[in-house]
């Protein structure tokens, strides 16, 4: 899951950022809101969940494990 | 009923003073019973819409909260949910179409079939529309769709239910409520607070100010230059159409302050539905201030939904790999234009309206487009973010936008708005401040009625300017001594008293919202 979503924020926000180690995507502006909607697209496509708008917040986005972390929770509840 | 009327303050005074005589635990009861007799008051027929829009709503929450705890697997449950919740959306939204939107289309189709001069024609109907349709029609899908969400539980006592639908505050103009946000308030009995009462009852009053002193005082200028703008110069029919700015806001935001304060007054705390909107620095922050309840109905039922779905996430593909910060923009692109032509045709059934929500797509998409070219203009000309007087120029320019806007709605027609806007190309000032007077009695409002009226705006705008510092003005009202608070009391009463009830030629208009 971890690399699906790294490939996936890589495409979206390009990879001049070291991601993995990065836990203050939000918080440091690594990502604006056209580059979250996008990659909220592309995760709800790729593990067949709904995000809805509530998520979208820094806690959710700030980390590759947060947003694991978000992934796995919205699939246990919808799957 | 009409919140102007000397009925419904004994009606809600009534309802508060039994309110606070009822057990604590049957308060929730009164409530009801005082909505639906409200709610009886505006006729038997359009209740039974109600009533049924509230059953169906209802059934649909606990069918499928009964799917998700008896479906084999989650995703079986989904696809069923999916499917009442689809069911339920197009029964109301159906009924609030027809109602609201039959005759328009019939007539504009009619117009059309005409044109190829085919002998049918579609049915022109009488049509009832029920009070506050468009509000508790929003309410209860939004309620639906955070019950398939799994949000919030179904509500499983069906006259609680009917009550978060029928609060009779919010029944004339809103606003739309989130489940949560609203339904445990009505439940839970409130003690009494001589705070809230107080504090209620100042915020009815600060509401009637606002609908009496202003938006009524400016509703008979604003009736003429509309009603024959062509015979008024360019400086007469743009103060026409900024008054009707100041007075649709001043009618709305008082007719919700009534509605918060009688909720206060018992104990129910409702967050506000605008947050000083003219002081917005770009169209997009201005809907973000102005009717947030529906704003954000829209944000999170319409909005994120259509740029999380799947075709905008395709789009935007496309677009990142093809165009490039345009690329980006894309899925946004369509989500708000459907947003924002849903918001115009929201308003009401008419082309003007459909114009509006254009107007408002178009500009924000463009704004959007355009913010690159904007951030390169304002980094070459070094113009500081945070200056007062850029902030002012945004500020003005928001306004100069939405008061173009708001013409196309009021206007009796998209021709009539865009002569308005044509007449106010030639803006002779010699002229105009040569014969102030005159020209400005010629609107429709004589000498007296122009200085109430002017410093009625000016305490509406001083008070705006305290709220967007953060200031809490009924607390810091309430820490000054006790007769500086009952000269400010009574000083709004007398104003509303003096200059609305009683003043000169004055005749209460209804809310202009009741009508959306």
């Amino acid at each position: 899951m971890e690399e699906k979503i790294l490939a996936i924020i890589k495409e979206n926000a390009g990879d001049h950022v070291d991601w993995m180690n990065e836990d203050k995507i939000v918080d440091k502006e690594l990502i604006d809101s056209l580059d979250m909607v996008a990659i909220i697209g592309e995760l709800s496509d790729e593990f067949d969940i709904e995000i809805s708008a509530d998520e979208m917040t820094p806690e959710n986005f700030n980390s590759i494990s947060a947003i694991v972390a978000m992934v796995s929770r919205l699939n246990e509840e919808q799957n | 009923m009409s919140f102007i009327s000397a009925t419904f303050i004994v009606f809600f005074m009534a309802v508060i003073l039994l309110y606070y005589l009822t057990p604590l635990k049957y308060r929730w009861v009164l409530l009801l019973i005082a909505s639906y007799g409200f709610y009886l008051s505006s006729g038997v027929k359009v209740m039974l819409f109600l009533l049924f829009t509230t059953a169906v709503v209802y059934g649909g929450a606990r069918w499928m909260e009964s799917v998700r705890d008896h479906a084999k697997s989650k995703k079986a449950a989904k696809k069923t949910n999916k499917r009442i919740l689809l069911l339920e959306a197009l029964v109301n939204f159906g009924i609030l179409f027809v109602l609201k939107y039959y005759n328009f289309i019939a007539d504009n189709l009619n117009g059309l079939i005409g044109m190829f001069k085919y002998d049918f024609s579609m049915p022109l109907v009488n049509l009832i529309l029920p009070l506050g349709i468009s509000f508790y029609t929003f309410q209860a899908v939004g309620y639906s769709i955070d019950v398939y969400r799994g949000k919030i539980k179904a509500e499983t006592n069906f006259l609680q239910f009917a009550l978060f639908l029928s609060f009779f505050p919010q029944m004339t103009q809103g606003p739309i409520f989130r489940y949560g946000d609203l339904a445990p308030q009505l439940k839970e009995g409130h003690k009494f607070s001589l705070t809230n009462l107080k504090f209620g009852l100042e915020l009815v009053l600060w509401g009637y100010f606002k609908k009496l002193v202003i938006a009524d005082a400016a509703s008979t200028a604003v009736t003429n230059v509309f009603g024959r703008y062509d015979t008024f110069d360019g400086m007469q029919v743009l103060i026409g159409m900024v008054l009707y700015a100041i007075q649709i806001y001043a009618d709305f935001s008082g007719g919700i302050d009534m509605t918060r304060g009688i909720a206060q007054a018992m104990g129910i705390n409702l967050v506000d539905n605008f947050r000083q909107p003219y002081f917005g620095n770009s169209v997009a922050e201005y809907w973000r201030r102005w009717h947030m309840s529906m704003t954000n109905w829209m944000r999170d039922y319409v909005f994120f939904p259509l740029t999380f779905a799947h075709f905008s996430t395709k789009i935007g593909k496309w677009g990142r790999h093809h165009l490039k910060t345009i690329g980006k923009q894309l899925p946004a692109y369509i989500p708000t234009f459907v947003t924002f032509m849903l918001i115009g045709i929201w308003h009401g059934a008419g082309w003007g309206f459909i114009a509006f929500g254009l107007y408002n797509s178009l500009i924000i998409i463009f704004s959007m487009a355009l913010t690159p070219a904007f951030d390169k203009c304002k980094s070459v000309l070094h113009i500081p973010e945070e200056a007062f007087w850029w902030r002012c120029f945004q500020i003005i320019r928001t306004f100069a936008i939405m008061v173009y806007g708001k013409t196309l709605t009021r206007a009796a027609s998209v021709h009539d708005a865009l002569a308005m806007m044509k007449a106010t190309l030639h803006l002779d000032f010699g002229m105009f401040f040569a014969n102030m007077k005159s020209e400005l009695i010629a609107v429709g409002l004589h000498g007296r009625q122009w200085v109430v009226l002017t410093a009625a705006i000016l305490i509406f705008f001083t008070v705006s300017v305290f709220r967007e510092k953060g200031v809490h003005i009924r607390e810091a009202v309430s820490r000054k001594p006790l007769p500086v608070r009952w000269v400010l009391i009574l000083g709004l009463l007398t104003a509303v008293l003096v200059f609305g009830v009683y003043g000169e030629g004055y005749s209460s208009s209804s809310f202009i919202y009741r009508n959306y």
